[in-house]
């Protein structure tokens, strides 16, 4: 299931959820993205703007192309929008299989592509003023292990 | 009258979008964009960054094309969630 919240959601809970219900699996991987404070600039706060088509569709094609590549018995995406402030989760990703290398990789490649192939910007709110990040080399290094 | 649509940083530099009246001489994507890059300093080059992306009608285009008035066109930024 993917989601787009633009409200704060738990991810713990969610999560608890998804492994109870993903029948058959022996293996849960999971990743939880967080706004982060520290730094330099002292972040306070991300705006994420997305599409109002493209983003959910692009999120689908990921999912479809994790579940051809792997065995996977379920997956579940939320992703915020809107106003996240810092310490608020900004992503999570879950993918259940009966195995720990199909769960672990599936859940690896859900995040390099929600990081630079889906329709998402990020703007930070900090002490100087705010601006917009976008995804370094390393993301895009990430990213390219998945052809 | 064409819609553009502008996201992320793009949104500081136009606006959320523009209804235009293509001057004669704005036939194409390319076109437009050199247009915008002169209208709106700091809007420049995307059609030459590989990770900005232009949407014709809800479709992703990768390459330049035509455009006319009644076109709807979105202009995005290199992506960053997650």
């Amino acid at each position: 299931m993917i989601t787009l919240s633009a409200e704060a959601f738990d991810p713990y809970r969610l999560l608890q959820e998804f492994a109870k219900s993903a029948d058959g699996a022996g293996a849960v991987a999971s990743f939880v993205g967080l706004v982060r404070g520290e730094g330099d600039a002292a972040v306070s706060a991300l705006i994420l703007e997305h599409h109002p088509v493209l983003t959910q569709q692009a999120i689908e094609q990921a999912a479809q192309k994790a579940r051809q590549q792997w065995d996977l018995l379920d997956l579940r995406i939320v992703h915020r929008i809107g106003h996240v402030v810092v310490g608020d989760p900004i992503v999570l990703v879950a993918t259940a299989a009966a195995h720990r290398r199909a769960a672990f990789e599936s859940c690896d490649m859900l995040m390099d592509f929600l990081k630079t192939d889906v329709p998402f910007w990020k703007k930070e709110l900090t002490q100087h003023g705010e601006r917009w990040v976008e995804p370094g080399a390393k993301d895009h290094r990430d990213r390219s292990r998945w052809g | 009258m064409a819609e553009i649509i502008f996201y992320g940083k793009f949104q500081d530099i136009i606006g959320p979008s523009l209804e235009l009246e293509l001057p004669k001489d704005v036939a194409s994507l390319k076109a437009l964009d050199t247009y915008l890059a002169g209208a709106y300093p700091g809007f420049s080059g995307m059609l030459s960054n590989a990770r900005a992306k232009i949407v014709l009608n809800d479709v992703i285009v990768q390459t330049d094309m035509a455009i006319s008035d009644g076109d709807r066109i979105e202009f995005l930024p290199p992506f960053s969630g997650g």
